[in-house]
């Protein structure tokens, strides 16, 4: 792992007059290795006791939480999910057309018993997702509300090659859309 | 957990098809392999996520290490400060044994001895 890296990250949480002494550069380094390995241990038993052979981004993200991580688990989120529409026009992405929502405050136990509800994610400002399979929810932890929200969703939008007013009924549809909304507290 | 600034920096790694991401994708997929002699497959997004993960867990270890720092007067980030952060923090405790030195008497001893390669 690249000790540069490390530093640079470091030096944007310290003041500008803060060191660093050697050892402890290295320390840091040696953290996060301990770290990496630490997650994907956990994640990699969830794969084998579901017999599963891919460890997904999912499965880190669940160890994550299980692990006592909950906090960078929205972040993260965020990232991934916009990571897939940045990527998502790729032939290789398009199969991972998930995205997922957490429902973190409700009912993250600590036992570390995670829900993750999965639906599509948000719209860019005045787009639509793009084009695509029909997203699945597959793992089947969506609630009817949210299912309910997100059919209304889909029923609407405008044909190819529409000009941008037929957009504007969309949008109207979309400034009323909270993704969020089924999972607030 | 730090919220400001939280989607300013959280493009930052994604202008680019494959970065630049502040961690190397290729080297954080090495490290997970090698994490147990079972693992098998890794998606490509496991270590995309790692990246930013790797960078909160940074920001939250120097964070929590500098405050022991102040605490101490200090301007200089010490391996005991960070040793003082992972003892202080219940998620760190993975981390107890690289972080602290095996006592040999002088508890205060900076550690010197071990000198670790990746």
């Amino acid at each position: 792992m690249p000790i540069a890296n490390v530093i640079r990250i470091m030096r944007r949480i310290l003041p500008a007059h803060a060191k660093i002494s050697d050892d402890t550069k290295e320390t840091i380094q040696e953290c996060v290795l301990e770290y990496i390995s630490f997650i994907t241990g956990e994640a990699n038993d969830r794969c084998q006791q579901e017999q599963r052979k891919t460890i997904t981004a999912e499965d880190v993200l669940w160890a994550m939480g299980k692990l006592g991580f909950d906090d960078y688990i929205e972040p993260l989120t965020i990232y991934l999910n916009r990571y897939r529409e940045i990527e998502g026009d790729r032939p290789s992405n398009s199969l991972r057309s998930e995205a997922f929502y957490l429902n973190k405050r409700g009912s993250a136990s600590n036992t570390g018993g995670m829900d993750y509800y999965y639906g599509p994610p948000p719209p860019p400002a005045g787009m639509l997702p793009p084009h695509g399979p029909p997203y699945h929810q597959a793992m089947g932890y969506m609630d009817p509300a949210a299912a309910a929200a997100m059919g209304t969703y889909y029923g609407v939008g405008p044909s190819p090659g529409s000009s941008s007013s037929a957009n504007s009924p969309s949008q109207a549809n979309l400034a009323g859309f909270d993704p969020f909304a089924p999972f607030k507290y | 957990m730090r919220q400001p600034g939280i989607y300013s920096g959280m493009l930052s790694g994604l202008s680019g098809k494959t970065g630049p991401h502040s961690l190397p994708l290729a080297r954080i997929k090495k490290i997970m392999k090698k994490s147990g002699d079972d693992v098998k497959m890794i998606s490509g997004e496991a270590p995309i996520v790692f990246s930013k993960a790797c960078e909160l867990f940074i920001e939250e270890l120097t964070r929590r290490s500098w405050m022991m720092t102040m605490q101490g007067k200090r301007r200089t980030l010490q391996k005991d400060d960070v040793a003082s952060a992972v003892a202080a923090t219940d998620i760190f405790d993975f981390l107890v044994n690289l972080v602290t030195e095996p006592l040999n008497g002088d508890e205060d001893a900076p550690g010197g001895t071990d000198i670790i390669e990746h």
